[in-house]
């Protein structure tokens, strides 16, 4: 009886604790940034609003407040970095015929503004 | 199998689980209950993330707050502040209790609550500007010398709290925000 009581707890007792690392090691996975999570937006704001992108040879450069911070019934989103800084930085816009080709990769870059 | 080493074994992890299930019952008492934090650069209040890890025995738990405000605009994310002589960070740490002295989260509604503000001389700080660190240590109020261009700064500071007596719990708070020194360019 005894055995097999104690069997029941280590059957019990193990699995929480590999519950328990796995949960743990999960959590401290590396964060990953989500660049095109507004990618959509952003082509939904150009509709919109296309003035508000200044293009030049067919390129612009918009910073995140303007779109951030431009009254639209899209929802945009902040993402942060591993350090927990809000991703305030710009877009590059390409326009190629109809379409948009966003360069996201400069979002969380520190600017001065 | 040799069975002589099964007995051990067994009352190995009934003492382990008896001691675990003790911690657990004495911690299970509180819940993680989030502080109110007031942040600001010569009296003007910041919009801060919140970044908070809660560890229970051997559990961490996550959570992250995007406002520590009642109300957050779209342009608190792209605080300025005017250059002036002194330029002084307050962090202000507080636990939030009810009308009926119960200690409660912060749920961003500065209603009818009581507050007790928690001195911590231990918190830390680092700097961002441009993609370096320009400040890594101690937390300072004075930060005049840290912010000595015009330019964005990133701060993150760090909080650690004991949230009982047992030495297993703890909360660590990061809050995170980003603050424009200077005319804008």
């Amino acid at each position: 009886m005894k055995k097999l009581i104690g069997e029941i707890i280590i059957f019990i007792l193990l699995p929480i604790l590999l519950y328990i690392c796995i949960k743990n090691v999960e959590s401290m996975s590396e964060y990953k940034i989500n660049y095109d999570i507004n990618n959509d937006t952003i082509i939904n704001i150009y509709k919109d609003n296309p003035s508000l992108f200044n293009f030049e040879n067919n390129k612009a450069i918009i910073d995140i407040e303007t779109l951030y911070t431009y009254d639209s019934p899209y929802l945009f989103t902040l993402e942060h970095d591993s350090f927990g800084n809000e991703c305030i930085g710009y877009y590059i816009i390409e326009k190629n015929n109809d379409d948009l080709l966003i360069d996201s990769s400069h979002i969380c870059d520190m600017i001065d503004y | 199998m040799d069975r002589s080493i099964f007995k051990p074994m067994v009352y190995f992890f009934l003492i382990i689980l008896l001691v675990v299930s003790f911690i657990f019952i004495l911690d299970g008492k509180d819940r993680y209950f989030q502080n109110k934090f007031i942040i600001k650069i010569n009296d003007q209040e910041l919009k801060a993330r919140l970044d908070v890890k809660y560890k229970k025995l051997f559990i961490n738990s996550y959570n992250h707050y995007d406002c520590n405000k009642s109300s957050c605009s779209f342009e608190d994310s792209f605080a300025r502040i005017n250059r002036e002589d002194k330029i002084i960070l307050n962090v202000n740490e507080y636990e939030v209790y009810n009308r009926f002295n119960k200690r409660v989260s912060y749920n961003n509604i500065d209603g009818n609550y009581d507050y007790k503000e928690i001195i911590d001389e231990n918190k830390t700080m680092m700097v961002q500007r441009m993609g370096k660190t320009v400040y890594d240590g101690k937390f300072i109020h004075d930060i005049s010398d840290i912010v000595k261009e015009d330019g964005r700064y990133y701060f993150h500071i760090y909080t650690k709290s004991k949230r009982n007596f047992t030495p297993f719990s703890k909360v660590e708070t990061s809050i995170h925000f980003s603050v424009y020194v200077g005319d804008k360019v």
